[in-house]
């Protein structure tokens, strides 16, 4: 009986967090979907100012969502996309707008793909 | 060589990640032997060659799955602490229906089978645990018995080691196991068990079977264990 309390205590515990982490990336990749979106729209006006903004407001957001990936998601994967960032950074740069877009929306699929491992379905399970 | 984080602005020899590495691996190791340990612990004492099969497979997957995020530094801790964590809640259900339910716990575990029942060699059941009469003798000479026609039962327990009963030993005759009537024994008996049983049970003043953990005849003799807290 004392075993069956703890391992459902465990269970509910981890069911809790799996919850916790599924809605946390669900909001990061909404998030950042906003701002990948904002920063595509600024590069296509050639806004360069405003691109590199927005650049920046996404890479310390993902500063902070890293730590908590990380604790959950496979480290290649986040470094994946951490690496991402510095290409974009360097587009940006060199004011290579179609390239830095692609290398954007590149980033926007991989944390969509993030997004939709963490999912329970037929996909993930089997 | 030189690694470069793409994080950190501080550069790394390789000798440096190397360690780093290795202290990585060490904290994952102490961390998921105690978590295998105190789970280990609570799930019971029982050997290796005790384990019932649903047992001995979850032991097998625990290694198996505790043992990938300690290797694979990439792979976060709780990969391995999740399912470690399920299969404790899993061997627990099982554990914990299997004692409630005599039924459930003949389907997990099985029954034990008799190779050798009265002095007769069951060829039926050879053929359906795939076992020759090489194989009985081995286990009859494990047992330390050198005389086939002195066994009078072998029986191979649900978790696979044979009991071999010779004409020296009696059996006893189980009548009830935690509070039940074990049903078929029962029907074997004569009347005159069941009265015997009721008599002692009238004289340690025991009205209801729930209150039995064990019953048995040895020798003509009925053998009672009721429930009791051991302060």
């Amino acid at each position: 009986m004392r075993n069956l309390i703890v391992s459902v205590f465990l269970i509910v515990f981890i069911i809790s967090i799996n919850i916790f982490i599924n809605q946390y990336i669900k909001k990061s990749y909404d998030d950042f979907n906003e701002l990948g979106s904002q920063y595509i729209h600024d590069i296509e006006e050639e806004n360069w100012t405003d691109a590199k903004k927005s650049l920046e407001k996404m890479q310390k957001q993902w500063e902070e969502t890293e730590h908590y990936l990380k604790l959950v998601v496979n480290h290649e994967t986040v470094e994946s996309i951490g690496a991402n960032f510095k290409i974009s950074e360097i587009y940006l740069k060199k004011r290579e707008g179609a390239f830095a877009a692609a290398q954007c929306e590149e980033l926007l699929h991989f944390l969509e793909h993030l997004h939709e491992n963490e999912q329970i379905n037929r996909d993930n399970i089997f | 060589m030189k690694y470069k984080y793409l994080n950190s602005s501080e550069h790394y020899s390789s000798k440096t990640v190397h360690n780093i590495i290795m202290a990585i691996i060490f904290i994952r190791l102490l961390i998921m032997y105690l978590l295998i340990f105190i789970l280990l612990r609570l799930m019971g004492k029982r050997q290796i060659g005790d384990m019932q099969p649903f047992e001995l497979v979850v032991t097998l997957m625990i290694a198996q799955v505790a043992s990938e995020p300690i290797i694979s530094v990439e792979t976060p801790l709780l990969h391995g602490f999740i399912p470690v964590v399920l299969l404790f809640f899993i061997e627990s259900i099982i554990s914990f229906f299997s004692l409630k339910s005599k039924k459930f716990k003949k389907i997990i575990i099985g029954s034990p089978s008799y190779l050798i029942k009265n002095g007769k060699i069951d060829y039926n059941q050879m053929k359906k645990l795939r076992i020759d009469v090489e194989d009985i003798i081995e286990l009859i000479r494990n047992s330390g018995e050198m005389e086939l026609s002195n066994v009078r039962h072998l029986i191979l327990e649900t978790n696979g080691k044979p009991s071999v009963i010779t004409d020296r030993k009696s059996m006893p005759d189980i009548i009830i196991a935690d509070g039940k009537f074990i049903r078929d024994i029962k029907g074997m008996r004569g009347d005159t068990t069941l009265k015997r049983l009721n008599s002692e049970l009238r004289r340690i003043k025991i009205n209801n079977i729930s209150q039995i953990i064990l019953a048995y005849e040895f020798d003509y003799k009925i053998y009672i264990f009721a429930k009791e807290e051991l302060s």
